[in-house]
């Protein structure tokens, strides 16, 4: 009963932000599912892609449609990638500084904390029902990323492929969660909404893009050679390289000792002639990196949540 | 003697400048206890201590014996605050704050705090920011009442209000306080009000205590003269309101009195004019 209550106050306090974020998560799904069926309807199919992609000729029947459905890809898509991958970051960061920082600035913390034996309780309040708000609307629109990239990339299975890999699915909504929490720790520490939004913003960018920065790095550890003949759209690149002789691998900072003659890297015309071979993570192993970024990116959001805790503890209230 | 309010040896320093210093105050329970000093006195700094606000640089603050910086939890619950400024939510109703009250505070009183509401008139599905400024005050005290709270700290809630409204207020706190046996704090820059209201004064100026009486002892024991700045009884000179340098004396026992009887605003200025000389000769000694 509390709790029902303690959200039902927290969601009014917040009810603008709630109800922009709202009608934002509604229209982005709406316009995914009326764009992706654009998408399916111009009958561009795997076969299409493959053919592009590989450089073979463009089959019979895909000869018409390219122009289409790259114009939507390119045209229209930004609408669904525009809203599916900025309205949960947006309302995890506008939400979030509002938690506590809004409070603070206003001076309402004195009334609340004065109220409260316990400001641990009172932060459980005010973050929860906002928290399982940002964590909605990141799934859905996850869900509708996932959707959208089914139909910009046939032939792909987005629960094992690497494609727009952060930007949709469980991911996009744990990348909400986290740009949330720590959005939620500069409000607590600035106590200002407006310079925590700046800052806020800023802190995210850092967080996420050092994050991406860091998974990208133990990636590359774990790439393996893709044969050709088992490469798939969905595979992560991470690189090439050239496989001498005695099967050993080489990059292209190494080849001119091997293939001669020299390699002149500015004129495409010209080719080592070993053997190239990708190497690359396979889009079967997407879900189990996404479930380690989603650990990682949960755990950075307690650390976070942690600290605002001990800010919550020994501030003054505004 | 039992104490609702204790300060022992309290200081408070913000950066180089103290707020408080070696302040000593023991308000008994069940009395309604005027704190009152000009700005800057530390009047705030002292109430924000007794909520778990403000850490003191040295001494203590006890609420019905708990230290609030030590355990705040426990504190809290022995204490209703009223800060100075409402601080209410502007996006909810009253009722929405009867409400976070209850979510917030074990034992909140709902009851209570809506008829303290119901008595002035107050509607509870008004929104905070369509309330005037003493109906904010006045909610912002029957959520501390709906506490039920043992020790009631105020900290200038009638500062924004007209008189009607302070009236009102203080009414209904008094009524209160009277009713429960809580002990109450309050600072004000409003004498005429607390006089009626308050049984104790504390004066505050420059962080420093200057007196701690019940209001009869503080009218009783001192007296109002000509201006006599070298008497060994003067407390402070300063000027009345046609502009005459008038001192505050203390009545000496045994001896015939002069003068007249002091009202308790000559009181009070009285004792911030001898807190603003002494301030000036320690500005200068040092």
């Amino acid at each position: 009963m509390t709790a029902l209550a303690a959200g039902r106050i927290t969601a009014r306090l917040h009810r603008f932000e709630l109800a922009v974020f709202s009608v934002l998560a509604v229209l982005g799904v709406l316009a995914t599912i009326l764009i992706a069926t654009q998408l399916d309807a111009v009958g561009w199919t795997a076969t299409c892609s493959d053919a592009m992609r590989s450089g073979a000729a463009t089959p019979r029947e895909c000869e018409f449609k390219i122009n289409e459905f790259y114009g939507i890809v390119s045209g229209r898509g930004w609408i669904v990638s525009g809203l599916t991958g900025f309205v949960p970051l947006a309302a995890a960061l506008l939400i979030g500084v509002s938690v506590v920082g809004r409070e603070l600035e206003r001076g309402t913390t004195r009334l609340a904390w004065a109220l409260t034996p316990s400001r641990m309780r009172w932060l459980a309040h005010r973050l929860v029902p906002v928290l399982v708000f940002v964590t909605v609307v990141g799934l859905v629109l996850g869900a509708a990323a996932d959707r959208w990239i089914a139909a910009a990339e046939p032939g792909i299975d987005p629960a094992n492929a690497f494609a727009g890999f952060g930007t949709r699915g469980p991911v996009l909504a744990a990348r909400a969660v986290f740009v949330f929490a720590l959005a939620v720790t500069v409000g607590a520490v600035l106590g200002r909404a407006l310079p925590a939004v700046i800052l806020g913003g800023i802190v995210a960018i850092v967080g996420l893009v050092g994050g991406a920065e860091m998974h990208q790095r133990i990636l590359r550890t774990e790439a393996i050679v893709i044969d050709e003949a088992a490469e798939g759209s969905g595979d992560l690149w991470v690189d090439q390289r050239f496989r001498l002789a005695d099967g050993t691998l080489v990059g292209w900072d190494e080849i001119e000792r091997y293939d001669p003659p020299p390699v002149e890297f500015d004129d495409a015309t010209v080719w080592p002639t070993l053997p190239q071979v990708t190497l690359g993570v396979p889009g079967r192993r997407y879900g189990e990196v996404a479930l380690r970024e989603i650990g990682a990116l949960v755990g950075g959001s307690l650390v976070a949540l942690a600290a605002t805790a001990l800010v919550v503890r020994r501030r003054r209230p505004g | 003697m039992d104490f609702g309010f204790e300060a022992h040896h309290l200081g408070k320093r913000y950066r180089r400048r103290w707020a408080l210093r070696d302040v000593d105050v023991a308000v008994p329970e069940g009395s309604i206890t005027a704190l009152v000093g000009p700005n800057g006195a530390g009047k705030s700094t002292m109430i924000k201590a007794g909520v778990g606000f403000e850490r003191p640089t040295a001494g203590r603050v006890l609420v019905s014996g708990i230290d609030p910086w030590r355990e705040r939890g426990r504190a809290i619950r022995q204490v209703g605050y009223v800060p100075q400024s409402p601080s209410l939510y502007r996006e909810l109703t009253v009722d929405d704050h009867v409400h976070l009250a209850v979510t917030l505070r074990p034992g909140f009183d709902p009851t209570l705090a809506r008829a303290r509401l119901d008595q002035l008139s107050i509607p509870l599905d008004s929104r905070a920011d369509e309330l005037s400024g003493g109906q904010q005050a006045q909610v912002g005290l029957a959520l501390a009442l709906g506490a039920r709270a043992p020790v009631l700290l105020l900290d200038e809630p009638l500062a924004s209000l007209d008189p009607l409204a302070r009236r009102e207020f203080l009414h209904v706190l008094v009524d209160a306080v009277r009713a429960d046996g809580a002990t109450a704090l309050l600072s004000s820059h409003v004498i005429t009000d607390i006089e009626q209201a308050c049984d104790r004064l504390l004066v505050l100026g420059g962080g420093r205590k200057l007196l701690d009486l019940s209001i009869a002892e503080s009218l009783a024991a001192h007296r109002m003269v000509e201006a006599a700045t070298h008497a060994d009884d003067v407390v402070g000179t300063f000027m009345d309101t046609t502009g005459e340098s008038v001192s505050l004396v203390r009545t000496g026992s045994g001896e015939p009195a002069r003068g007249r009887p002091a009202t308790l605003e000559e009181v009070v200025l009285g004792h911030l004019a001898a807190g603003r000389d002494q301030s000036v000769l320690q500005a200068v000694a040092a």
